[in-house]
């Protein structure tokens, strides 16, 4: 019997290829956003009304599905560059998969990619894309619970939207354990209350992401 | 099903590995996992027994360890087993915690 010690990271071929992508994010001056919730929280009717807010040439959409290209096609009805990676069955985005998506595209003038993820919380978070920022959206409907449940994308956002604020009421909604619980996995992460519905709490969110292309333009020169 | 993608990856580092042991028959694989990562250990080694099948790994067990979260508190300086995924300090209640372990997701040694 002989043992061979390996300790290689098993998401190492990833890892590698999201240094490479977050490198060329990087010389390009592009900030990216990888959306991740539970499937129908709403990542892409919140993307829409956010597009509302942005200039259609500086900004590119990726969209990740198990199958169709119904998401990127309501993006692209609004004017926007959009991209479909179809995973047909596979439950995350990887960083080959944007590699790949980024070499066929036409990412001039972009200084805003939004990668919306596959509707998951569990797979998606483990997986690098070169992405700067994760940002997890839950929405009213789904209940308190959802950050104790999937601590991980939680513990990697840096930003968390909770959508269906319209809905709150309705579903008898508990800010209080709500933010509790997402402070319990990530103590002091920022919650912007937001409703793709009524446009509450965009402004905020638009803002946000003002800043985070701000400090990608600073880190590039 | 992310499982199916982890369990391809160690059996390509392990094709990788046994081609410098052409001779050899392989036995086991340990693979290291840190509570941090949500896996379901189950599924990934019937992912893997099926991934084997028909390849040089035929016959190999998958072993996983289950390594738990450890966090250092900043504050009070004191090291304990994070429970149930609270990243507060059980001592003083502090938030500013060091995480020491719990991350891992790695093919830590194969026998032959
Ligand atoms: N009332 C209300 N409904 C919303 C809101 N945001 C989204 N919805 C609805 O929720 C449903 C799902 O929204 P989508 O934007 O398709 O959700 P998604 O997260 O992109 O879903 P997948 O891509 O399938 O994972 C749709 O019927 C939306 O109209 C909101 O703020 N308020
Ligand atoms: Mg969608
Ligand atoms: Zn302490």
């Amino acid at each position: 019997m002989s043992v061979i010690t390996v300790e290689r990271r098993i998401l190492q071929k990833n890892d590698e290829i999201a240094v490479a992508n977050r490198h060329y994010f990087l010389r390009n001056g592009i900030a990216v956003i990888n959306l991740l919730s539970s499937p129908g929280a709403g990542k892409t009717t919140l993307l829409e009304r956010t597009l509302q807010h942005l200039d259609p040439p500086t900004v590119m959409v990726i969209e990740g599905d198990v199958q169709t290209d119904r998401d990127a096609q309501r993006i692209a009805a609004l004017g926007f560059r959009a991209v479909q990676i179809v995973t047909h069955g596979g439950c995350h985005l990887d960083a080959g998969l944007i590699r790949d998506a980024m070499n066929s595209a036409d990412l001039s003038g972009v200084s805003l990619l939004f990668i919306e993820n596959v509707g998951n919380l569990v797979c998606p978070a483990c997986f690098d894309l070169g992405e700067d920022h994760k940002v997890v959206i839950s929405s009213t409907t789904e209940g308190e619970d959802k950050p104790i449940k999937y601590p991980r994308v939680f513990r990697e956002a840096s930003l968390c939207l909770l959508n269906k604020m319209d809905l709150a009421p309705v579903v008898e909604f508990d800010q209080e354990a709500y933010g509790k619980h997402v402070h319990a996995v990530h103590p002091g992460l920022e919650i912007i209350n937001v409703s793709a519905k009524t446009g509450q709490g965009l402004p905020a969110w638009v803002d946000w992401l003002s800043h985070a292309q701000q400090d990608k333009l600073r880190a590039s020169r | 099903m992310h499982e199916l993608s982890l369990a391809r990856e160690i059996v390509a580092i392990v094709d990788e590995i046994m081609l410098q042991h052409p001779e050899k028959s392989l036995k086991c694989v340990r693979v290291k996992v840190g509570e941090l990562n949500p896996l379901i250990p189950d599924q990934l080694q019937s992912c893997y027994e099926a991934l084997i099948a028909d390849s040089k790994l035929v016959g190999s067990r998958l072993e996983i360890i289950r390594i738990p979260v450890r966090a250092q508190c900043r504050k009070c300086a004191r090291d304990f087993r994070l429970e149930q995924f609270s990243f507060c300090c059980p001592h003083c209640e502090s938030t500013g915690l060091d995480i020491n372990s719990g991350d891992e997701l790695m093919v830590s040694e194969v026998e032959f």
